[in-house]
């Protein structure tokens, strides 16, 4: 599984990768969340704003920080 | 200036309960400094909250059924003759801005073949008018300047948007812009649900959106309290009558290096107009501040090459100009 955090560097995006790599260590998944401020590839996701939440590939939210509930949620879905 | 000290009769139970806890519960004495400064910021904070709330949960509903793709969608979709002007100003206006998300935007814009002047005409708009920005003028200014408010930042996006696509310059876009390719259209799926499944995210939506710009309204509040109190009526005047007619371009250009939330801006601005500054050189300087900021130049420099930038903000810049002197004249 490839789980991606794309963001423009601002704070909301770091909290976003925070609470996704907190998540991932509660799951106790051997998985690292890719973290990018490359802002072609959230454009590429078919997404316009940041940041950024995908699982492998597939745009999961855009533009906000999902609950720790939810982003487990889409984690799990995906194992 | 009857417009923008007139309160309206849906705060009242909120007028009341300041008065009240300032006289009564802090007992302090009426027709003083402190009192009047108290009493301004206990019933300005309340009023702001309550709209707050209203607004910012109305807001939330509408982007959850209107997310930005779709407005996307519609933009290059439809044939619009000349009215997609006006329809990317007022997707702008009902989304929020974050210059986080800037950049992603506009590329997503170009990426979909949407022109340039229009995509201006979106990022122009999106900073001028928001919801936050919408409540702070209703609870402080009034229905009716917020009205004129709201019809200034849609021309100044229209109008400016219209000039920058016309200017073609598109070949000021660095190259890497164009270059992008959305890969797949995947949407966030969206199953239908019963609104009340929606409201608990809606809200929290909201309350997030609330959370972050309480401490800037409580500090503005604070700061337009003291000034309300405590700076004697007038006192502005004497200084801009000095300025004349280059109050409102001073006052914008003075507006440039300053970043501020335009939460926290507000509340300053209206006890600036109270103690005399004219209301057009007032809303000059804050659409300056929340619309032409460094930041927000450095972030669009990634995409904007020199010449580009520089005539998005010359126009902008007197666009906000023109709307000062016109409120100034107007009101």
């Amino acid at each position: 599984m490839k789980i991606q955090v794309l963001g423009s560097g601002c704070t909301t995006c770091k909290n976003l990768h925070k609470s996704v790599e907190d998540v991932v260590k509660k799951l106790k998944l051997d998985i690292e969340v890719e973290y990018s401020t490359d802002i072609a590839k959230i454009v590429e996701l078919g997404a316009m704003s940041s940041p950024v939440f995908a699982i492998n590939g597939i745009l999961i939210s855009a533009g906000k920080v999902p609950s720790n509930d939810e982003i487990e949620k889409a984690i799990s879905g995906n194992i | 200036m009857e417009i923008i000290t007139k309160t309206m009769d849906i705060f009242y139970p909120l007028e009341a309960l300041a008065n009240w806890l300032t006289f009564s519960v802090f007992s302090i004495e009426q027709n003083t400094y402190l009192a009047s400064a108290v009493q301004f910021f206990i019933y300005d904070t309340l009023k702001i909250f309550a709209l707050m709330l209203v607004i910012t949960h109305f807001m939330s509903a509408v982007r959850y059924y209107l997310p930005i793709e779709k407005l996307r969608d519609f933009l290059t979709k439809r044939k619009l003759y000349g009215l997609d002007y006006f329809f990317a100003t007022v997707f702008g206006a009902i989304t929020p801005f974050c210059s986080c998300s800037s950049i992603p935007l506009f590329i997503g814009f170009l990426e979909a073949r949407i022109p340039l002047g229009i995509t201006f005409a979106f990022m122009i708009t999106s900073p001028l008018i928001n919801e936050v920005a919408i409540a702070l003028f209703i609870s402080i200014f009034g229905w009716h300047v917020t009205l004129l408010y709201i019809v200034a930042g849609l021309s100044i996006g229209m109008i400016g948007g219209f000039i920058l696509g016309k200017l073609k310059m598109e070949k000021y876009v660095e190259d890497f812009v164009w270059k992008v390719h959305v890969q797949k259209h995947n949407q966030t799926e969206k199953k239908k649900e019963s609104f009340g499944k929606i409201f608990p995210q809606i809200s929290r939506e909201a309350f997030d959106i609330i959370r972050k710009i309480a401490l800037y309204i409580v500090i503005g509040v604070g700061v337009g309290a003291i000034i309300h109190g405590y700076v004697p009526e007038g006192f502005f005047e004497k200084y801009l009558d000095s300025a004349g007619i280059w109050g409102v371009p001073l006052a914008t250009v003075l507006a440039v290096p300053i970043y501020a939330n335009a939460s926290g801006v507000i509340p300053i601005i209206q006890s600036l107009v109270v103690k005399g500054v004219p209301l057009g050189t007032a809303l000059a300087f804050m659409m300056a501040v929340v619309g032409l900021s460094l930041p927000e130049a450095l972030i669009l420099k990634k995409v904007l090459k020199w010449q580009l930038l520089a005539t998005f903000f010359g126009v902008v810049t007197f666009g906000i100009i023109l709307i000062g002197y016109a409120f100034n004249y107007l009101l």
